[in-house]
Formats: C-alpha cells, sequence, structure tokens
C-alpha cells in the first residue's frame, strides 16, 4: 500500500507540473495586455509599461516560468495582479468556501443517490426504478444555470423559503450559513444524483445476481440481512469510488453555481481570474483545483483498494 | 437690487478677484442664468454665503432653492425655501448597498480605475471638491479657492478641524503628498495631462493652505482636484510615504481617510462594512450606524438579491438588466442625467471612412430616440455627435441642429462618396451594458443602406482595450466614458491630433485651436461661443458618433431613502434610511 501510494503521489507530482505549463501557455496566449487590464483603458502607455516590467510580464516566457514555478514549489504563489493580496490567501478563503458548498451538496446528494440506487434495484422493472433511473438522468442534463435560476425564482423570490444569494451576511452563524447554501447545493444535488443512484444500482443488481447471494438466500438468510451483510459492500464499491471523483468537480468546477448565487469560491475566483488575465490567480487557482483533483482521485483508490481484497497492491484477484 | 444689497454686493465684490467679479458681471447682467452662476461661482472659488447673497440680490427667482446635505455639509442655494432630502433614523439602523461587480482592481488609490472601486474609495476617503450630480463643485476638504488672475495658480484653503479616521489632523503636507505622489503615475496621469498640472507642482503655503501651479490656465482646475479625478482622495502623509501597492486595503493605514463611513472589513470582491465614524469633522448625526455593502458578480444576482430582500438599494444597474425592478411600481427608481456617452468611432484615415461624408452617412441613419427607448428603456438624452452635454453649461443650444434619421440622405452622402455599391467594414466593441446591442442594431441600420455590410466583433474588456481600440484599421469601434463634470477630458485625448485617446486617428489642426481657446477661455459666455464652433465642427466632421447620453439608474426598496449617487458612480448614504 505504502509503495502504492508514492507512487500514485509521484504520479500526481508529474501530472501537476505538466498542468502546470499548460496553463501557463494558456494564459499567455490570453489576448490582450496584463498591464493595460489592470490600469484601464485610459492609463498612460509609460504607466503600463511601468507595471509590465514592476510584474515582470515583459520577460521571456520561460524566464517567467521558472520564476513562478521555483516559488510555486515554496509555497508562494506570488501575488494577484487585481486583488493586490497573496495569491494563497484568496486562495484559501475561496478554497473554504468551495469546501463548504461542496460539504452541504455531498451530505444531500450521497445518502439520496445511493437510497435511490438501492431502491431502484431491489425494484427492478417497475415504475419505482423507471422514475429513479429515468428521472435522475434527466435531472442530470439540466443545466446548471436553468435548474439555479428556477430555484431562485421558485424558492426565494416567490415562496421566501431559502435566500437567493450563497453569501451569508458577514459574522453569520452556522445555520445562517447553512441556510444560504441549502439552494445553490440542489443543482448539483440534481446533477449528481442521477450518476451516483445508476451507479448504485447498476452494483446492486450485479451483488445481487452473484452466486454468493444466491446461497446465502438458498441458506435461508432473512433477505434484509443478506442485502446489509453481502450485497451493500460488494455494491458500493464503485460508488464509492465514483463519490470520491466528484470531490475534485465540486471543489473547482462551480462556475456557473458560484456566480449565480454570487458565491466566492474557487470556481468564481478562477472565471474572475481568466477575465482579468491575472496569471499568478490562474495559474495557482488551477494549480489547487487539479490537486484536489489528484487528492480525490487517490483517496477513491485507496478507499477502493481497502475496501476490496481483491484488487489491494500486490494482491491476486 | 436695493440699497442694502448692492452695498453687500460691492463688499462682496472688494474680496474677490478679477475672475471671480467676471462672474459676479455675468450674472448681474443676465447673462448667465442663477444654476450657471451658481455652478460657475463654485468653480472660481466664490463661497456659497457669497453666493447666496449675490443671487438674491441680483437673482429673478427662477430657479427653485434646494438644500443638500453632502459629507455632512449642507448647501442650500439661495432663494425661496428650503426643501431637504433627509431623513431620520428611528434607532440604530443598517443599510445593505448592492454593487455590481466587484472592485476591478481592489479598493486601490492609485490604480482604481471603475465606477465601483471609485465609490468603494469615496466611502472612507475624501475629496477637496466634490462634483455633484448637478455639476457644482460643491466644498469638501477644500473650504474655499481662487485662481490668480491669469487662472494658472490656484489656491486652496484646506477645512480646519478635519481628522483622519486614526485622529490625525488633516493638513496642507497631505493634500501636497495626495498629488506629489504616487497617483501622478497611476490612472490620474492622464487627469495630470488635461488640466495642465505637473506632479510637484503641489505647494503648502502653511498647514492649512496649498497652491497649485498650472502649466497653463485652467478655468475648471477645481475638478482636477474633485472627486471626479478618480485617485484624487486625500489621504495621510505618512501613508504615502510608506506606500506600496494594495497597501490601501491591508497596510497599517487600511482604508484610512476622513470619510464619515469607517471601514470595519472587507473581502475582496465579496463585501465591504462599514461602521459610522464617531469623530467625523462633518454633520453626521443622522448617519446609519451600519453600511453592509456587497459586490455581485453579475447584475443578474443583484436583482435577485434586491427582490430577496438581501439589500436595499442597488448601486446602479442598466436599464435592460433592472428592468424587473424598474417595473415593479413598488420600488423606488432613482435616475439622474449624464455625461456618461457611447461613441462610435471611425479610422477616419483609411476609406471608406476617411471620406467624411460616409461618416456623416453612417450618423445620419440612426435613429436615435428609438435607440434611447430600445437600449436604455427611455433612460437616457439624444447626442448630437459631440461630447458637449447638452447640461454643461458651456453648451451652445444654438450652435447645431440636432441630427435626426434620414436613410434617404445617408445613401445620398454614399452616392456621393462614390459608395454607391456599398463597402464592407469591421465593427468591433466590448462586453459591457448595452454595448454589444448597439452594435448590432448599429449594423442592422447600416444593412437598409446598398450594400453597407458591417461584421460585428464584441470582444471582453481587456482585448477590446488592448487590441482593437487605438487600433482601428478601415474599421468602426464602439467605446465608453463616464461621466464627468467638465468636458475637458472628452474635449482632449480623444480629439486632439497628438490625443493619447484619439481612437479615430484625427487629426484637425482648427479643433486644436479651438480645444486651446475651450480651456483658457476666460469666462462663460466666450468659452460657450467656442464651444459652438466646437459642436459644429466635429458634428460636420463626425470623427465619431454620440448616439446618446445614458442616465444614472438606481433602485431603492420603498422604504429607503436618502441614498444620493452622482453620475460618476459616487454614492452618499450618510442622510439615508429608513421611513415608516
Amino acid at each position: 500500500m505504502t509503495r502504492f501510494v508514492l507512487r500514485r503521489i509521484g504520479l500526481a507530482l508529474i501530472t501537476l507540473f505538466v498542468l502546470s505549463i499548460l496553463i501557463f501557455i494558456g494564459t499567455q496566449l490570453l489576448p490582450g495586455n496584463v498591464g493595460r487590464r489592470v490600469l484601464g483603458p485610459f492609463a498612460t502607455q509609460e504607466a503600463v509599461d511601468a507595471l509590465n516590467e514592476r510584474l515582470g510580464t515583459d520577460r521571456a516566457l520561460v524566464v517567467q516560468y521558472g520564476d513562478w514555478i521555483g516559488s510555486a514549489v515554496q509555497g508562494d504563489l506570488g501575488d494577484s495582479i487585481s486583488f493586490s493580496r497573496p495569491v494563497t490567501e484568496l486562495l484559501g478563503r475561496a478554497l473554504r468556501n468551495s469546501a463548504k458548498l461542496a460539504l452541504v451538496s455531498f451530505i444531500i446528494v450521497v445518502p439520496l443517490g445511493v437510497l435511490g440506487g438501492i431502491i431502484a434495484a431491489l425494484k427492478r422493472g417497475k415504475l419505482t426504478d423507471r422514475l429513479i433511473t429515468v428521472g435522475g438522468l434527466s435531472a442530470t442534463v439540466i443545466p446548471e444555470f436553468v435548474s439555479g435560476i428556477v430555484l431562485i425564482i421558485v424558492f426565494a423570490v416567490w415562496l421566501d423559503w431559502f435566500p437567493g444569494t450563497a453569501t451569508a451576511p458577514p459574522d453569520s452563524g452556522f445555520i445562517t450559513q447553512l441556510h444560504h447554501l441549502i439552494l445553490p447545493a440542489i443543482p448539483l444535488v440534481l446533477v449528481l444524483f442521477g450518476y451516483i443512484a445508476r451507479i448504485t444500482r447498476a452494483g446492486m443488481i450485479e451483488a445481487l445476481e452473484s452466486d454468493y447471494v444466491r446461497t446465502a438466500t438458498l441458506k435461508g438468510l432473512p433477505r434484509t440481512t443478506i442485502i446489509r451483510r453481502e450485497v451493500l459492500r460488494n455494491a458500493l464499491l464503485p460508488t464509492i469510488a465514483v463519490v470520491a471523483s466528484q470531490i475534485g468537480y465540486l471543489i473547482g468546477g462551480l462556475v456557473v453555481v458560484e456566480v449565480l448565487f454570487n458565491y466566492q469560491g474557487i470556481g468564481r475566483l478562477l472565471f474572475d481570474a481568466a477575465q482579468k488575465a491575472d496569471f499568478p490567480l490562474l495559474a495557482g487557482g488551477v494549480l489547487v483545483v487539479g490537486a484536489a483533483f489528484q487528492v480525490s482521485m487517490l483517496l477513491a483508490d485507496i478507499a477502493y483498494s481497502l475496501l476490496n481484497p481483491r484488487i489491494r497492491v500486490g494482491g491476486k484477484a | 437690487m436695493n440699497k442694502r444689497e448692492r452695498q453687500q454686493v460691492d463688499a462682496i465684490r472688494r474680496r474677490s478677484n478679477e475672475i471671480q467679479n467676471h462672474v459676479i458681471d455675468e450674472y448681474e447682467y443676465g447673462k448667465i442664468s442663477r444654476r450657471e452662476f451658481l455652478r460657475k461661482g463654485s468653480i472660481v472659488g466664490l463661497t456659497l454665503p457669497f453666493v447666496g447673497v449675490i443671487a438674491a440680490a441680483c437673482g429673478s427667482g427662477d430657479d427653485a432653492a434646494t438644500t443638500t446635505t453632502l459629507a455632512g455639509v449642507t448647501t442650500t442655494t439661495a432663494g425661496g425655501a428650503a426643501a431637504t432630502t433627509t431623513l431620520v433614523p428611528a434607532g440604530p439602523t443598517t443599510i445593505r448597498v448592492g454593487m455590481n461587480p466587484g472592485p476591478a482592481v481592489g479598493i486601490e488609490p492609485v490604480l482604481i480605475n471603475d465606477e465601483i472601486g471609485l465609490a468603494a474609495f469615496g466611502q472612507t476617503a475624501q475629496y477637496l471638491v466634490f462634483s455633484d450630480d448637478e455639476l457644482n463643485a460643491v466644498p469638501v476638504l477644500a473650504e474655499s479657492w481662487e485662481s490668480n488672475a491669469a487662472g494658472d495658480v490656484w489656491t486652496f484653503n484646506i477645512r480646519p478641524g478635519v481628522t483622519f479616521h486614526d485622529g490625525t489632523p488633516l493638513t496642507a503636507a497631505d493634500v501636497v503628498a495626495t498629488f506629489n505622489g504616487p497617483i501622478a503615475g497611476g490612472n490620474a496621469a492622464s487627469a495630470y495631462g488635461t488640466f495642465s498640472f505637473a506632479a510637484g507642482a503641489a505647494v503648502a503655503l502653511d498647514d492649512l493652505t496649498v497652491e497649485f501651479t498650472l502649466d497653463q490656465p485652467s478655468g475648471a482646475f477645481p475638478f482636477f482636484v474633485s472627486s471626479d479625478n478618480y485617485n484624487a482622495g486625500i489621504l495621510p502623509k505618512a501613508f504615502w510615504d510608506s506606500y506600496t501597492e494594495g497597501s490601501y486595503e491591508t497596510g497599517a493605514q487600511k482604508f484610512i481617510g476622513t470619510g464619515a463611513w469607517i471601514n470595519e472589513s472587507y473581502d475582496p470582491g465579496v463585501f465591504a462594512v462599514y461602521t459610522k465614524n464617531p469623530n467625523y469633522w462633518g454633520d453626521n448625526s443622522n448617519q446609519p450606524d451600519r453600511m453592509e455593502v456587497t459586490f455581485f458578480a453579475n447584475e443578474a444576482a443583484a436583482v435577485t438579491a434586491f427582490q430577496d430582500d438581501q439589500v436595499d438599494v442597488i448601486h446602479h444597474l442598466s436599464a435592460s438588466g433592472g428592468a424587473a425592478l424598474i417595473e415593479d411600481a413598488s420600488n423606488t427608481v432613482q435616475s439622474i442625467s449624464t455625461a456618461q456617452h457611447r461613441q462610435v468611432y471611425f479610422d477616419t484615415t483609411t476609406p471608406p471612412f476617411d471620406d467624411k461624408r460616409v461618416r456623416q452617412a453612417m450618423a445620419i441613419m440612426l435613429n436615435r430616440p428609438l435607440l434611447i427607448d430600445g437600449l436604455l428603456g427611455g433612460f437616457g438624452s439624444v447626442g448630437n455627435d459631440h461630447p458637449i452635454w447638452e447640461f454643461f453649461p458651456m453648451y451652445n443650444s444654438g450652435a447645431v441642429p440636432q441630427r435626426e434619421q434620414d436613410l434617404g440622405e445617408a445613401q445620398a452622402l454614399l452616392d456621393a462618396a462614390g459608395y454607391t455599391d456599398g463597402f464592407t467594414a469591421s465593427l468591433d466593441t466590448l462586453e459591457f451594458s448595452e454595448m454589444s446591442a448597439l452594435a448590432q442594431l448599429v449594423q442592422s441600420t447600416a444593412a437598409q443602406l446598398n450594400n453597407v455590410n458591417l461584421t460585428v466583433g464584441v470582444h471582453d474588456v481587456g482585448t477590446y482595450y488592448s487590441d482593437y481600440w487605438l487600433a482601428a484599421q478601415g474599421s468602426m469601434g464602439i467605446v465608453n466614458y463616464g461621466h464627468r463634470g467638465v468636458p475637458n477630458v472628452y474635449l482632449g485625448a480623444p480629439l486632439l491630433s497628438d490625443g493619447t485617446w484619439n481612437a479615430s486617428h484625427w487629426v484637425n489642426l482648427d479643433y486644436d485651436a479651438l480645444f486651446d481657446q475651450f480651456v483658457t477661455s476666460p469666462d462663460l459666455e466666450t468659452q460657450r461661443g467656442v464651444a459652438g464652433q466646437i459642436q459644429t465642427l466635429l458634428n460636420d466632421e463626425v470623427p465619431f458618433i454620440v448616439p446618446y447620453y445614458l442616465d444614472f439608474i438606481s433602485i431603492l426598496k420603498p422604504n429607503y431613502g436618502g441614498f444620493e449617487t452622482t453620475g460618476m458612480g459616487h454614492y452618499d448614504a450618510v442622510n439615508s434610511g429608513f421611513t415608516g
């Protein structure tokens, strides 16, 4: 296991290194001039040139990248050009916000999705199964900006059950913050519910049709005991992997929801950074999101191997 | 006027300089209206009590009196009964302001170049002079000012008893440090050039007197040190001595200023919280105790928050984006006319737009009232292809008739220019407010002419200003100019032959000469005459089309009032509050 983890960490670092090069090249391809974007259209060219020189954006790309990656490996992601603050400070705050929203979404969607998949499998072929699978699939394809707007209009404006923005007033307590996060979590629940439910359903069906479950049934064990002891553990293996792999998406992929609900998470921060050609913030943010994806995949693999002795590193199927 | 009034006016005249007396003459002999006198008098440094006495003695009662309270300073124009707009809050109050979007570069005094950053900066910092929504130069940190006879040396008397939030007194040294320091190299640099002021030319004559020496005379210099100049908020010398980029938000003297609001917390791009300054130098007895400002990523989010009662006011919204709120009769729509306008410019050096008949054709093809109704929801006023807004006091109403749509004449102009078979050109603009829609309407209107095909390109702000704005080649573009208290900025860099913002690449020595005359005009009547010539020349040459001017729209909850705004985007909530 240790070798496995170390090997995965090594691969993750290589991936992040390649990602850093790609994002650096990508930001350099962004049209426009950094100094002009910061100072605005009416600053003098002398001021723009002076700012570009101070920021080092007039140097060769290789030199710029070398400076940046050299600092980044030491934990210094530089200062945001548009906010004039350390990138780590801005990312830290945004990451905490994204984590809160991700957690609320997870707490809602995982039990719902797993339960839905279990019920669909147990009622396979019946109306309940159809409702869950088709309904879940339909919800998945609804764009977040559509579901988000509908939710805001219905639940925030008409019914006034929830706030229409995800950012709670300053100094708000836990319950108030949670109240603000319910509505923006729902579009994410809609996106993920169908996926989790279908994976769980598939796992359940495969497990229910296995020989050991047939043996347990023939031995006279109660169905609920069979499901609890024999089926779930095997059926949920792929579900765990899928859920863990979505952590990265929930951390860094929520641009639409965060902009719609005015929430300063990583997604919205990266969106702003891209618009402003704020390279340090954009590159730092992409690396953080990339790291989040790597960590989530690693956790998924570790969890999978811990739960399934057949695929433990060094073991045989 | 009666004998006593004459004695009072004469006493004032004896204390006034040549330029101030000239303005008094203009009003006494009916050459300018009371409103123009109040404004012009404020610019040349006549104190408000003097202005009031003269207006009462010489006036005909043609303007109603109003009282405004700004920064704790109550000003009442002369004549008639005063009508106040202040609200008295009942108990501790918190007001919630929505702004969209967040500050573009943070709240950074040297780099501020956007409306939101300006508005946020103006809550804690103050200016020597405030340019209000009626284009008056209102004394704030400067109690009074005057110029020499030539108009190239301006002396400002700093208001005594003003302290910064940390208790240190405001002195002339702080003013000198502000104007001679880093802001000269930032976004204020253009303003420095427009008003012929060189960094380093501000001198403290004593603790409460500052003298500015200009490279050439300027009758509108007070606007350089006013809120019209984004970056001219007065900050302590100690702040400037240790200034580094970002230090206004995070340094030892973060958010310092003389304003009625003290910043309690700030989350970049998310929210800002302010509390009432208990030691404010002005009268803030009616000020709410707390102000929570939320920055919204987009207008739709701000509108939703308003509908959801998350905010009491949206500082600024567009007619199209805020239609749902504007059409709700229960809300209070507050709109003020501004000089903000769009310029549809041409590359005047390259065919087809090197021929002014083609430019005139493009100008005359537009239905401006329809554009205002469709794009602005009616919240605007027509433009006439020059940037001298009709509410500027020097606007010459008789100079040139309003251009109106005439597709037949437009085609005739193209025919005369040799473009009977039409032409193809690009029209580039930035993704901002209604500008992309304006570009599409210009394109569709041009299509009504014979084979005139415009290819519209809409770009993000950074890309547009970097790659398109000053780089037009045989093409057109649309750019935005924000509100100003005087038109000097519009007439300078965008139009002078060597102007740094001359997107049209238009070279006209006659215009350059007129501009010099305009900025050095000794009195309003002369300036108005020159303005008329400028209006005529620009309307004829059409280096750019000015289709309309935009109103500044705010939306308030029905029980909230007293929220004052200006065309620049400044807002004053010191005397705002709730009724009922």
